[in-house]
């Protein structure tokens, strides 16, 4: 009797399985609406945190695709200007990491609506007046009070209708050879960037070789086609810009290439004095020249760049500046922008007028200056010819090719540098490697003597050990977000919400409340202990939050709260 | 009397030829598996994991894609009286991804191996029976096949379907991702099938019961179908067997790559994404590892069990 209970049983659930393998799970009401989640499979954190946002916006009634892809296959689709949806070739919404171009946070260079792609970098269509206006008073405004109300206003519109969901602010954890000393002075490049010439290997004598890990090959290597850590690392040490931060504990804009300059009462009058006696690696000598050709570079439209718009919403066009002496430039804004301190003369590497003037417009991207790969001939005024195997700079470090026996990108020393060298590195290499636990590998075998951030080693930073690794973190300066379309017709423009349908003038605000329901199901808390590693904080809008500009008062930790979610998809007229 | 001693000589006649009559290849194979210990283990470890996939459902003590472990804090715990195996980055609990994951490896094994099989016997079988130009013809486009770089297919395909049938009906296919990955499998593992397939029918084809049914005016179907293709399956079970857990690692190493299905319940997943927490959560990826390799090795072993069954003379 009781082994025929128990066949029963065994044959009940067999039925069950079988009809819940063929039938799949009780059916949930249908969804609201779907949503193209694009998750970059480039880093399993993200990946992970990407899936449980996946899984808490179905939990909320949004059908969720969700896809793992490589940033090669976002790129396209965000770029391609005309804000179609993902289902017709654009895109839904996917996770990114952000940060700004300057310290000091730079939201007008990526919010604003003139700014939209292709030559804009708001990819995600952000449009809003009380936005812009914020903007355009950060961006415009010398007197410190007014910026810093400008901020504040620009915070609040954010926090109010969310055009991304900010999902923490990341430490940046690194592990360095217990050996290395200097590497505090790495800075920004405008992403955190390593100052080997500051570095001391002890033990090395005066001859050390030092090594740095970047997590993919680099795409271009010329500094205004992408400003990205893979290029960074390797473009960085080649060349100067006119200010530049001088570590990363101050972040204080100090003269590099410049050495000073005026500014008029209203902000639209520059003059700029250039370093004398400063060369490039070729031997000519650096002068005004250089920087009209770096900015005419950036302005001309047939280089490609994507620094194009912004550069031109700084400095109108090519006649807002001009030579007025060998290390002078005078420069009149069509109106007062704090992109050309923080920006423009900050974060821009200056690029060499005799190497790089003839090259045309649409090879640069492809030559050896860009690549490394190989080397090229390049003529000083005084007749003198010079090969170089990557790019030219004014910088501490000069190109040396890339190394296919270490895979890896090669610098000496520039004994010519303007600045002296403190440390003791004299050849230094950039290492591609893929994967948290190969770096970290490399690094035990002595292979490599720091990395960049991108390897996110926090949650695992307790298996280092100091006999190895030392572990340092840095405020990154940047925030994870899930970006949205905002042109989509549901949670952009909301005109395909039952509330936008119902009343076509509070579609806007149909597509704020469904952005907010998805931020309230985000448990960034969470994601931050449980993912992250517990280096971060919870996110709110795209300001550091380590940044004086961040407003604490207005900032209040957004909650985790489904219930307060589904009301606000109620509010967009969704019924439940 | 005449007519009632006939029937009983009739039925004493079949019975003595039923004693008499000598085991067929199956029951003489079974004989010789069951004595094979390394065999019967891999059948045993078949099926347990057949068993585990069947009734996953009544014995996972939590869904396969509840993360409610993340939101209490709970993830890469390790393994406690709730989570018995712990729990992984993503806040899964390790043991029902574990049994969940069966399901998915073995709808890998099979289907991808039930395609193959077909089209593997279909053309191996052609071939070796037409011979002349057919059969040069098919055996040239098997090897073409063999050549390709399967897995380079899989992730381009895999990454091309999932923006070509964005906004279509395909879309609402659950488990699109696996099940592209399945057919793929299936449609370029079928070459080595087709070879055995070829070589039995050019052997069978001469034998003496085939030449004997074609002398009685069997249909080529039926002499195919009936006649041949029994004869020629316990070679291509081996080989489907031995396919099985080929299919099952290759699902496995997509899926660790990163361009595996993300609504599916692998193994392969559950390895990549906490292998780079390995000395934080061992479990979290030994479990998988462990569920990969005891799974791969049970079809290992039985398909050296079937060949050491249906052909003891190998062995000698």
């Amino acid at each position: 009797m009781r082994m025929s209970t128990k066949r029963r049983t065994l044959m009940q659930a067999a039925a069950a399985s079988v009809v819940t393998a063929a039938v799949g799970p009780a059916r949930a009401a249908p969804p609201f609406f779907r949503l193209y989640l694009m998750i970059p499979n480039n880093q399993p954190a993200r990946m992970i945190w990407g899936t449980l946002a996946a899984q808490q916006m179905s939990r909320i009634g949004i059908d969720v695709v969700s896809s793992f892809v490589p940033f090669t296959v976002i790129a396209p689709r965000r770029s391609r200007g005309d804000g179609k949806p993902h289902a017709e070739g654009g895109w839904d919404a996917y996770l990114e990491r952000y940060y700004y171009n300057a310290i000091t946070p730079t939201p007008n260079a990526l919010f604003h609506s003139r700014l939209m792609p292709p030559s804009g970098q708001n990819f995600y269509y952000v449009n809003d007046p009380q936005i812009d206006s914020a903007l355009d008073r950060i961006a415009g405004t010398i007197d410190p009070a007014q910026r810093a109300q400008a901020y504040r206003d620009f915070e609040k519109r954010w926090y109010d209708t969310e055009p991304m969901t900010i999902l923490f602010y990341p430490e940046d954890v690194i592990a360095v050879n217990p050996k290395l000393r200097g590497f505090d002075f790495t800075t920004f490049n405008p992403v955190f960037y390593p100052n080997p010439e500051k570095w001391t290997i002890e033990g090395g004598g005066n001859n050390a070789t030092a090594a740095f890990a970047s997590w993919a090959p680099p795409s271009a290597l010329i500094p205004m086609y992408s400003i990205g850590y893979n290029e960074s690392n390797i473009f960085g040490p080649i060349y100067n810009r006119l200010y530049e931060y001088d570590n990363w504990e101050n972040k204080r804009l100090e003269p590099a290439l410049a050495t000073g300059h005026t500014m008029s009462p209203d902000g639209k009058h520059w003059v700029i004095t250039l370093r004398q006696g400063v060369k490039w690696h070729s031997g000519e000598e650096f002068t005004a020249e250089d920087v009209k050709f770096t900015w005419d570079t950036f302005l001309n439209k047939a280089y490609g760049s994507s620094i194009q718009a912004t550069a031109e919403q700084v400095l109108g066009g090519p006649n807002a500046y001009r030579v007025t002496g060998k290390h002078e430039i005078t420069v009149d804004l069509p109106a007062y922008n704090m992109l050309f301190f923080d920006w423009l003369l900050g974060a821009q590497a200056i690029m060499p007028k005799h190497a790089y003037e003839g090259i045309r417009p649409e090879a640069l991207r492809g030559h050896v200056a860009s690549t490394w790969l190989g080397r090229y001939n390049v003529r000083t005024s005084d007749g003198r010819n010079y090969t170089a195997q990557g790019g030219i700079g004014t910088g501490p470090w000069i190109a040396q090719g890339y190394d296919p026996q270490r895979r890896a990108y090669k610098f000496a020393r520039n004994e010519n540098y303007w600045k002296p060298h403190p440390g003791n590195v004299k050849t230094f290499y950039v290492v591609n490697i893929q994967g948290t636990d190969a770096v970290l590998s490399a690094l035990r075998a002595g292979e490599i003597d720091a990395h960049d951030p991108m390897y996110d080693i926090g949650p695992v930073a307790s298996t280092i050990d100091a006999s190895w690794g030392k572990v340092q973190t840095f405020d990154s300066f940047k925030w994870q977000h899930i970006c949205y379309n905002l042109r989509h017709p549901v949670f952009g423009t909301g005109v395909e919400t039952p509330l936008g349908r119902q009343d076509p003038s509070r579609a806007a605000e149909a597509a704020a409340y469904i952005r907010k329901a998805i931020s309230h199901a985000m448990p960034r808390e969470q994601i931050v202990q449980e993912i992250a590693g517990g280096y971060g904080k919870p996110g709110t809008v795209p300001i550091p939050y380590s940044a004086p500009e961040y407003d604490r008062d207005i900032l209040k930790p957004i909650a985790y709260d489904l219930d307060m979610s589904r009301q606000y998809l109620e509010r967009a007229g969704y019924r439940y | 009397m005449d007519s009632e001693a006939t029937p009983t000589a009739t039925l004493q006649a079949e019975n003595l030829g039923s004693r008499q009559r000598p085991p067929g290849v199956w029951r003489q194979s079974w004989y010789r598996f069951r004595r094979n210990r390394a065999g019967m283990l891999g059948l045993t470890l078949v099926s347990l994991v057949v068993l585990i996939a069947i009734f996953c459902p009544l014995l996972a003590p939590f869904d396969p894609s509840d993360q409610s472990a993340m939101l209490r804090g709970a993830a890469r715990r390790a393994p406690d009286s709730i989570h018995l195996l712990g729990t992984d980055r993503n806040g899964y609990d390790v043991l029902s991804r574990m049994l969940y994951g069966a399901r998915t490896a073995l709808a890998v094994g099979l289907g991808a191996m039930a395609i193959a099989s077909l089209i593997g016997v279909t053309i191996g079988g052609i071939a070796g029976y037409a011979g002349g130009m057919t059969d040069e013809l098919l055996m040239r486009f098997a090897e073409f096949f063999m050549v390709i770089p399967v897995f380079i297919v899989i992730l381009a395909v895999v990454r091309l379907f999932g923006i070509v049938v964005v906004g279509t009906w395909l879309e609402n296919i659950p488990n699109l991702n696996l099940i592209t990955i399945i057919v793929l499998l299936g449609c370029f593992e079928w070459p080595p099938i087709a070879r055995m397939a070829r070589a039995e029918f050019l052997r069978l084809k001469h034998a003496e019961f085939v030449e004997a049914a074609v002398c009685i005016g069997s249909r080529k179907r039926d002499i195919l179908l009936r006649h041949i293709l029994p004869n020629a399956l316990p070679s291509l079970i081996v080989l489907v067997a031995l396919g099985i857990g080929g299919a099952i690692l290759a699902e496995t190493m997509v899926s660790f790559l990163g361009f595996g299905d993300p609504k599916a319940v692998s193994w392969g997943q559950s390895l990549f994404f906490n292998y780079e927490a390995l000395k934080v959560a061992p479990w979290a990826v030994l479990t998988p590892g462990t569920a990969i390799f005891l799974t791969v090795l049970g079809f290992n072993l039985l398909a050296d069990g079937l060949t050491d069954a249906f052909n003891p003379r190998l062995r000698q």
